[in-house]
């Protein structure tokens, strides 16, 4: 379980990297959004993970700065799925979470706890974005096949991250050693599932 | 407390993965149902373009059909008609017998006046005058004497209209006359009627025509097994945008009720 979190899990960002690579020319403007999503989610566990284990420096700041790229990105990328007076709405909660991430590594939680807060309205912001996405499927003509759309693996990908690691942020104070590894086992199998629904996302581009 | 901490880690642990099989689930029902109704869509647009062919089948075959009937009176009525003409005059020789060219005139003339008449109902068939010089009602009334006088069917017309009947452009004007020419065809053909009545009524700026036969009437259902002429009734309806209804059943008559908005087609 050990080398499934600590080396499996982290590599597997690979996947959709490759993927994105290989059909970066198919990529719509979302897509490629999702692409640099994964690159810099690459960066910024890759620098947490060098801090951790060859620095030996335990900090939560990666984590702190990440959210904020994460929820741009990830508001990004619905902006342009829904355009209209949505997106315009999307670009405020993105300031507005900005806001509260920069005051809550500052003040509240400051850089020596993990930022269970931050994360978790990072998780509850994409899961409505990804909701909204699931409403507004269902409420227009679709012509093609679910499988067809190459969003809609996007968004899949990110409601199932997104649910499965929001337990795990609320209830993050609760664990402890003992279980730290199955819970981390757990995330990062969603985790994996959200990178392979990314590279179908991808390839669904090409068709 | 000691005894609290397990059961906290397995509702953790119990959680996480409920949570993502419980999302698991909603995007494979969501998966579901979106295909569902996409094969549902498709199925009906398989259905319309079906509906569609068969429309336009109905109006070439009733095309194809109108060319067999004109080729057919030309060659019977007119074709017949003049080489008994060209008959005459060949066989006619110059006689001082004032009887044999009375006779002769006579013929002739009354050769020629068939044909005359002959091409004037081919011609009536094709396009009919009175719709263009005397309007709808005019012509709908003058076709209903033709049947009146054959004795096959009463039929009667009503024209309760005020203005709309007048304000029909040439194309609509048309396609009523050809309904109705098509209604009567059938009433004659298939309904064992001896009355039939049309009705033009108005309100506000929609055109009604109600059609009636007391005839046999057919089953409620025959949608699945419509006629050619039925086919060309609901084309030409669809083609200026008139709704319609068909009301009948066996021993009840046929009705057809149209209703046509002027403003908004003209």
């Amino acid at each position: 379980m050990e080398i499934f979190v600590r080396y499996v899990s982290p590599l597997s960002v690979l996947l959709p990297i490759i993927a994105g690579l290989v059909y970066y020319k198919y990529l719509g403007t979302a897509q490629k959004i999702i692409f640099y999503y994964v690159l810099y989610s690459a960066f910024s566990n890759g620098t947490n993970i060098y801090m951790v284990r060859v620095l030996h420096k335990t900090s939560v700041i990666p984590f702190a700065v990440g959210s904020i790229g994460w929820v741009a990105l990830i508001s990004s990328f619905y902006a342009v799925v829904f355009k209209g007076n949505l997106s315009r709405a999307i670009y405020i909660i993105t300031f507005l979470f900005s806001v509260f991430a920069v005051t809550n590594v500052l003040y509240i939680q400051t850089h020596h706890q993990f930022n269970t807060y931050t994360v978790t309205l990072n998780a509850i912001i994409v899961l409505v974005y990804a909701m909204i996405y699931v409403y507004r499927q269902n409420a227009v003509d679709i012509d093609a096949s679910w499988g067809s759309n190459s969003l809609n693996w996007i968004n899949t990908g990110f409601l199932l991250y997104y649910s499965t690691a929001l337990m795990m942020y609320i209830t993050f104070a609760l664990i402890t050693y003992e279980i730290a590894n199955i819970t981390f086992a757990i995330h990062n199998t969603a985790l994996i599932t959200m990178y392979v629904l990314f590279v179908i996302g991808f390839k669904k581009c090409k068709a | 407390m000691q005894g609290i901490t397990p059961n906290i880690y397995v509702l953790i642990l119990g959680g996480m993965v409920t949570v993502f099989f419980m999302v698991l689930t909603f995007i494979a029902l969501n998966v579901r149902g979106q295909n569902k109704l996409l094969k549902q869509r498709q199925a009906a647009q398989k259905a319309e373009i079906a509906h569609q062919k068969e429309l336009l089948s109905a109006v070439i075959e009733s095309q194809e059909a109108e060319r067999k009937r004109v080729g057919r009176d030309l060659h019977d009525d007119v074709g017949t008609a003049l080489s008994s003409l060209r008959l005459i005059i060949e066989m006619s020789k110059p006689t001082p017998d004032a009887l044999s060219h009375n006779n002769f005139v006579s013929s002739t003339k009354e050769i020629i006046d068939k044909v005359i008449k002959d091409v004037r109902s081919i011609s009536h068939n094709l396009s009919p005058t009175t719709l263009n010089y005397y309007g709808l009602t005019t012509a709908v009334e003058e076709h209903c004497n033709i049947i009146n006088q054959s004795g096959k069917l009463r039929a009667f017309l009503i024209d309760d209209t005020v203005s709309a009947i007048s304000k029909l452009n040439v194309s609509s004007a048309t396609a009523f006359y050809r309904v109705l020419e098509e209604l009567l065809n059938n009433t004659i053909k298939h309904a064992e009627a001896t009355e039939t009545s049309i009705k033009f009524s108005e309100k506000e700026d929609t055109l009604i025509l109600e059609y009636r036969d007391n005839g046999k009437g057919m089953e409620p259902n025959f949608t699945a097994k419509k006629g050619m002429g039925l086919q060309n009734i609901e084309s030409r309806l669809n083609n200026i945008n008139a709704g319609y209804e068909i009301i009948t059943a066996p021993g009840k008559g046929f009705s057809l009720n149209i209703s046509y908005q002027i403003l908004r087609n003209t």
